[in-house]
């Protein structure tokens, strides 16, 4: 990308998230909000990060791998996130060095 | 800790540190400048990265309900402007504000307040993951382009962590993802289709009958 396009795309992107920012309240006050718009919208995020983590752990290398199943188990047992992404930096850092 | 590793992912996709400074300072999202950074450098639309960040960041929608109600005053203006720093902690930490009643506390600038900080914190954290990686040669920086993913799956534990619920949708388009990419399909096709599965799967997923109670009855 040129150097128009990043600043283009960085600033679409804020525009995106700023709209949802206030997106969500500005809805709710002309909106009824059932429990079925508020299910999917519990799940939406969830989806969209699972169809990048996925892909990367697909294409990742053997280290990689290594490192993305350590720091989700670090997460979930410790629920320390700089733990958790101190340990896969460090793998990550650790595979350039062989 | 987050700031920290987009500084360093940013690095390693190739951003400029005042490309990456900038994206912080005017996006302030974690999850959205990570991912955006996962499909950087391929030859996808902008739209796909367009459209990911409002998939991904559809989760303030429900955190701006949450608030509705919640914040009161007349005073639309900072109303807004403090909706416009709304993060999870942020948003947590003022709706456990609002129900404990306490009354004394001005919730618009609470919010205001702690936007304001988490964004400087942001900032400084990305600042310092751009200047950690001056320590390191361009195979170290390269491995470490991996970081993004390790930050979204770091997300998506605390997401299923906080919600078990939602594991089954959220299955449904890792495994959707799994196959397109072993298809090889492109990357700007995986994303909608994924999530179109998991929300079918949210949508077809057979609901728990509730038991009944006397005060129901």
């Amino acid at each position: 990308m040129n150097q128009d396009t990043v600043l283009l795309m960085i600033l679409l992107m804020s525009c995106v998230v700023l709209v949802t920012r206030i997106g969500g309240y500005a809805l709710g006050l002309g909106f009824q909000k059932t429990e079925k718009l508020r299910g999917i919208l519990e799940v939406l995020p969830g989806c969209a990060m699972m169809a990048l983590i996925v892909p990367g752990a697909i294409n990742g290398a053997l280290f990689e791998i290594i490192a993305l199943c350590l720091t989700s188990l670090t997460m979930w047992k410790t629920g320390s996130v700089a733990a958790a992404t101190l340990l896969g930096l460090g793998i990550l850092l650790g595979s350039s060095l062989i | 800790m987050f700031g920290l590793m987009f500084g360093i992912a940013a690095t390693s996709t190739g951003l400029s540190r005042s490309e990456a400074l900038l994206m912080s300072a005017f996006v302030f999202s974690g999850s959205v400048q990570f991912a955006s950074l996962e499909v950087w450098n391929h030859t996808v639309p902008m739209t796909t990265i367009l459209i990911s960040s409002a998939l991904i960041s559809s989760r303030n929608i429900l955190l701006g309900l949450a608030l509705i109600g919640q914040i009161p005053g007349r005073d639309n203006f900072f109303r807004v402007l403090s909706m416009s720093f709304l993060t999870d902690p942020n948003a947590i930490a003022t709706l456990k504000l609002a129900q404990s009643g306490d009354t004394k506390t001005n919730l618009i600038a609470y919010m205001l307040g702690g936007g304001f900080i988490l964004h400087v914190s942001w900032m400084v954290g990305t600042f310092c993951g751009l200047v950690f990686t001056d320590f390191f040669d361009n195979d170290q920086i390269k491995a470490m382009g991996f970081s993004g993913v390790l930050v979204m799956s770091t997300l998506m534990v605390l997401f299923a962590k906080g919600n078990t619920e939602n594991a089954f949708p959220w299955i449904v388009s890792g495994v959707c993802a799994g196959a397109l990419t072993i298809y090889g399909a492109h990357a700007y096709l995986i994303m909608p289709v994924c999530v179109v599965a998991g929300v079918a799967a949210y949508l077809l997923k057979p609901t728990r009958n509730k038991p009944t109670t006397v005060e129901s009855e």
